[in-house]
């Protein structure tokens, strides 16, 4: 019913990078980064939470970098109910040029997610009167002992279901 | 790392399949985000050099000696004789860490107090300057990109300030020195 409807461009990011958030659909609008670390000689862990607070446990040491959490927009209508899921509840993260691996899991959306997104039971309301909402994502980054140093990337996938 | 991510039109499809559930007018909308991290090797950082002002006389007026960070060279100021040709050098410290990679420098303090063995006098060293790979002195604290090799050498260099009629002696402190990925 909102097809007529005009684009709504809310999100930039940077200098290069705008989401053209459409009605109904869902655009992912800050990366997942855990910034750099270094492994112990024990497993351990990173978590960024959807605040982009980046905290260690373990042997993992916090070392710099650009951490940040991930971050999704969308529109719908504004009371327009909708879930929103994740593609799978662990990703496995892998070293460029090697086989190294890593898992992330944990994936958390903040509760209540952001000022326009409110908990309607296992659903959320969409509660700002032009329907555009945006939600962080924060997970954890297991780390194991001796993890050989290099860049890791994975990806993860996001869903609204909008009813 | 920060390219957009066109949608997936199989996971709008499979998403769409369960949105029916709740109703038939539903849609839906999927994104994807990459997942990073660097896991670095840990910096180290091992002090090869001591930071030296080799012998000077003492003036009855205060005065100053410099160790260049760059050069190693030595001068002064004011009251201060530099006696010798050698026996001074700035020190240096060899570091390893993950090529290519922003690193920070930093000295603990900006000034640190020398004490003359035996005790009864003190002097103070300020004016601390670094030098990464034999380039230009500058002030800490300071990020440098680490070479593609993983090494690099700092060297670092200050001014020691000598008062007028300076207790005679043998003077010793400590420098702490920082190295931190950025």
């Amino acid at each position: 019913m909102f097809a007529n409807a005009p684009a709504f461009a809310g999100v930039t990011q940077g200098a290069t990078e705008v989401a053209i958030v459409e009605n109904l659909t869902l655009v992912r609008t800050e990366q997942l980064d855990f910034g750099g670390i270094i492994a112990g000689t024990t497993a351990g862990t990173v978590v960024v939470s959807p605040l982009g607070v980046r905290t260690a446990t373990g042997g993992a040491v916090l070392a710099g970098g650009a951490p940040q959490a991930a971050a999704f927009a969308g529109r719908g209508r504004r009371n327009q109910l909708m879930t929103i899921t994740f593609g799978a509840p662990s990703i496995t993260i892998t070293r460029g040029g090697g086989t190294q691996t890593m898992t992330v899991d944990s994936f958390t959306i903040n509760n209540p997610p952001s000022a326009t997104l409110a908990v309607a039971g296992p659903r959320y309301r969409i509660s700002a009167t032009n329907g555009f909402f945006e939600f962080p994502v924060g997970a954890t980054l297991r780390v194991g002992a001796n993890q050989t140093p290099g860049l890791y990337t994975g990806t993860f996938s996001m869903t609204a279901n909008y009813q | 790392m920060m390219t957009k991510v066109p949608f997936s039109s199989v996971a709008l499809c499979a998403a769409a399949g369960a949105a029916l559930m709740f109703s038939t007018s539903a849609q839906a909308g999927a994104a994807a985000s990459a997942a990073r991290t660097i896991v670095r090797p840990p910096v180290t950082l091992a002090n090869t050099r001591a930071l030296a002002f080799g012998n000077i006389v003492r003036g009855t007026a205060a005065g100053t000696v410099s160790i260049n960070a760059q050069t190693g060279a030595r001068t002064s100021t004011g009251g201060v004789t530099l006696i010798g040709t050698t026996g001074f050098s700035s020190a240096s410290f060899a570091a390893t860490a993950l090529g290519s990679t922003l690193v920070r420098l930093s000295v603990a303090t900006g000034t640190i107090t020398l004490t003359r063995a035996g005790g009864g006098a003190t002097m103070t060293l300020n004016t601390l300057r670094a030098s990464a790979g034999g380039g230009a002195a500058q002030t800490m604290p300071r990020n440098y990109t680490v070479p593609a090799s993983g090494t690099q050498t700092f060297n670092i260099g200050g001014r020691l300030n000598v008062a007028a009629n300076q207790a005679a002696g043998a003077y010793t402190g400590t420098i702490n020195v920082t190295l931190n990925y950025q």
